[in-house]
């Protein structure tokens, strides 16, 4: 019997350590060519490339395999391994015979947004503040090497979830169950209320070391009116901020006010002895 | 060639391959944060030989642009290129200037760098829904490889993106570090008595409070918001001052 020749090869298929690996070591780069058209597609079929060119020998079969994926990808790039492993192993099934189930290739696009919103938050918006806020904590406590441990904190979570996502994606688990068991065992959600309280701690003493008053004599001012300055700064950057007012309007606005204290304001209301 | 001028002339270039090669690691690939300021800037100055003047900038740039974070359709301002700029530039002046002999307060370069560099951090945003359009044409040329079935045609595509990435973050660094280095050399010497008191509070009071207030406004949470306060009030109250940092 002929098979057509975008028929997937009979037979089963060993799938080698190199080409997974390969797969695995491609999705660093799966924001490479990243397009408002399509996101990451050609990221992610670049990622396939080594498993497909394994799994379908023939041109053709491997043409219909990219089609398949060069038409839009879109997550959070460190959680897309996981959908990168599942989709291996669909492609695995189909190139041995078995056609894949008519519903996977939708689970799986919902999957793309759920993933983002699972893992956005927790990395963009809490670990990656919390770890460089640290860093800058370190520094002005004088640790050298903060900035490596806040790298080192940061990429645990970073390297911990690409890896385990690929392997749950590969060893079949099931999709819906997938994203929400990486979550869980890495305790995202409770990490997740941790490095906001760390966040506003490490904040808060920040805070505090820049308003030493070995640091506020840069200017001649008493220590009791620099540090109210300070406060009062921030307070109103602080309000500023929640109004959705720019951080360069507030730059210039703020280097004008005050060069225009001191040149003007200052005569009648000395605060400041240039 | 003095050496000042030297530094001037070639340190821009450094600090172009430096940030192009980071650019990548921020946007394209690996994103293992090496490109946060706290990281890219501290390094950048211990490489040019001013550790401090690179962690006061670093500290600065890290905490101003804390909650610039690149996903979604509309990339905000660009917080890697603006850092290379008002960092790159700010060392290399301030090397310059040492080899002239010339002794600049190290918060008036500071001021100076953030008021004529940060003009780069929108312009960065811009250069990269640049790269997200100029990447919209590769969707053909990956049609026409995947019908193909060519796997060595989508490589071909990536590196070039790649490639494409860095040459743009590389200029516009090289540009702007360039231009901001000269102009800080020119200038930094020249300002003296009530514009360089108001400079000289920009850089150490409102900068800060400015980034502190950004990174606060991170926290949604009430209480964690009191914590920050009650830590701040603590540690005012509990540490000696300046017993802490060497």
């Amino acid at each position: 019997m002929n098979a057509s020749p975008t028929s997937p090869a009979p037979g089963p298929i060993v799938l080698g350590f190199w080409p997974l690996a390969r797969a695995f070591g491609r999705s660093f780069f799966l924001s490479a060519a990243a397009n408002s058209e399509r996101h990451q597609n050609i990221g992610f079929a670049y990622a396939l490339a080594p498993v497909l060119e394994q799994l379908y020998p023939q041109p053709e079969a491997r043409a219909e395999a990219l089609t398949r994926h060069v038409g839009g990808f879109s997550t959070n790039p460190y959680m897309a391994t996981a959908l990168l492993g599942a989709w291996i192993r669909i492609e695995h099934a189909h190139a041995q015979g078995q056609p894949p189930p008519p519903t996977a290739q939708s689970i799986l696009k919902s999957l793309e947004s759920a993933a983002a919103a699972l893992t956005d938050n927790f990395f963009w918006s809490r670990l990656r503040p919390f770890a460089f806020t640290f860093a800058i904590l370190g520094l002005l406590l004088g640790v050298q090497w903060a900035p490596v441990a806040a790298l080192a904190l940061y990429n645990l979570f970073h390297f911990g979830v690409r890896l385990v996502g690929f392997l749950r994606g590969l060893r079949g688990q099931e999709a819906t169950a997938l994203l929400q068991g990486i979550k869980g065992l890495f305790h995202l959600h409770r990490y997740e209320a941790l490095t906001v309280w760390g966040l506003s701690l490490c904040l808060g003493l920040i805070a505090a070391l820049l308003t030493r008053p070995r640091i506020l004599a840069a200017l001649p001012l008493a220590s009791d009116t620099a540090l109210a300055l300070f406060l009062a700064f921030t307070l109103i950057f602080y309000l500023c901020i929640l109004r959705k007012i720019r951080t360069i309007t507030l730059i210039y606005s703020s280097a004008a006010i005050l060069l225009a204290y001191v040149l003007i304001l200052n005569e009648h209301f000395p605060l400041i002895d240039p | 060639m003095t050496t000042s001028s030297a530094l001037l002339a070639l340190g821009p270039l450094l600090v172009a391959l430096y940030g192009g090669l980071l650019a990548l690691e921020r946007r394209a690939a690996l994103l293992m944060m090496l490109s946060q300021p706290i990281v890219s800037v501290t390094l950048l100055g211990l490489i040019l030989q001013a550790p401090l003047l690179g962690q006061e900038l670093a500290i600065r740039l890290q905490l101003l642009w804390m909650g610039s974070v690149l996903f979604g359709l509309s990339p905000p301002p660009n917080e890697h290129l603006v850092s290379m700029v008002i960092g790159g530039g700010a060392l290399l002046a301030q090397r310059g200037l040492h080899a002239d002999l010339v002794e600049v307060e190290p918060m008036l370069l500071i001021a100076l760098a953030f008021l004529l560099g940060s003009p780069f951090a929108p312009l960065g945003g811009y250069l990269d829904r640049h790269l997200n359009r100029r990447f919209d044409r590769l969707n053909a040329l990956a049609d026409e490889a995947a019908q193909r079935g060519e796997t060595a045609a989508l490589s071909r595509l990536v590196r070039w993106a790649l490639w494409h990435s860095f040459w743009k973050n590389a200029l516009v660094i090289l540009v702007g570090c360039g231009l901001l280095s000269v102009a800080l050399w020119l200038l930094a010497g020249q300002i003296g008595g009530a514009p360089k008191v108001a400079l000289t509070a920009f850089a150490s009071y409102a900068l800060p409070s400015l980034g502190l207030a950004t990174s606060f406004a991170l926290i949604k949470r009430r209480r964690a918001l009191l914590l920050g306060l009650f830590a701040f009030a603590l540690s005012l109250l509990s540490l000696p001052s300046g017993a802490l940092r060497p």
